[in-house]
């Protein structure tokens, strides 16, 4: 039988620590198309261009379990394990995607009836780093 | 003066303007008009090129043809198949459409760089060129 991924085959490092109590993680690579239609075309033509990849992670606030994503995310002095760059590791079971990353924006959200989550938000700088698939 | 080929390049933009009759123009307190004409032939013609993202190599073909064209008493000329592509079609070697205005073959017009071409790198290998060209009357 295939072997199928779920939800619970997923994890993420944060410079190569595990944060706990990950809800969810997505990316999305995109690459740029640039246009190379000339006049004497009338279908446009395209070529690649730059590529670039974002995506969102989301963490229950279980204990400290997003404290450090959070101080990334403000670049906190306080915290010395902070970097200017934060290295993600994306996992599922033991594929993984590894780049180094801004984390752009974090979203803290406290529903009634519900455990208090936190949405980080990141755009990876430069190549993957490492990537199993 | 010397014809010189422009590379074999076909625009992803072009503007034409076919230029003027030269005179000067008068005008009375009256309001009434009068023109002194002094040719009858059309010059400073106008034709701008964008090359979108063409590799760097085609990229200095067109910098290595501005050269060619300025460094002497040159022109640039071009053909059906590169700069004057897509304005019109060749029937029985007669030329139709914008093409002989893009050549400039209805005039005596030749086209000169009207300023250097200028490169905008766009990413690793790809540039985007832009050109200015005039049309100016020789030998007439």
């Amino acid at each position: 039988m295939a072997k199928y991924y779920a939800g619970q085959d997923g994890s993420v490092e944060l410079g190569g620590v595990a944060v706990a109590k990950v809800v969810q993680w997505s990316l999305t690579a995109n690459t740029d198309a640039l246009e190379v239609t000339t006049l004497s075309q009338d279908v446009r033509e395209f070529t690649p261009g730059v590529r670039t990849a974002s995506g969102a992670l989301t963490v229950l606030y279980y204990d400290d379990a997003p404290v450090k994503l959070l101080n990334q995310v403000n670049q906190e002095p306080a915290d010395l394990s902070v970097t200017k760059l934060a290295t993600l590791k994306l996992k599922f079971d033991d594929n993984f995607f590894e780049f180094d990353a801004v984390l752009t924006s974090a979203e803290l959200a406290c529903v009634v009836g519900e455990v208090m989550r936190v949405n980080v938000n990141f755009t990876m700088s430069g190549d993957f780093t490492s990537k199993q698939l | 003066m010397t014809a010189i080929s422009f590379p074999a390049l076909v625009p992803s933009a072009r503007s034409y303007t076919p230029g003027v009759f030269p005179e000067t123009q008068f005008q009375a307190q009256n309001g009434a008009v009068v023109r002194v004409r002094y040719g009858n032939q059309r010059t400073n013609s106008r034709l701008s090129l964008t090359f979108s993202n063409i590799t760097d190599g085609d990229a200095a073909e067109v910098l290595q043809n501005y050269v060619q064209v300025m460094e002497g008493d040159n022109y640039a000329q071009f053909t059906t198949n590169n700069v004057a592509a897509g304005a019109g079609s060749v029937v029985g070697g007669e030329e139709t459409g914008l093409i002989p205005f893009i050549r400039e073959t209805n005039s005596a017009l030749k086209w000169k760089y009207a300023s250097p071409p200028s490169v905008t790198s766009v990413k690793p290998g790809l540039s985007t060129v832009t050109c200015e060209f005039i049309g100016e009357l020789e030998g007439v």
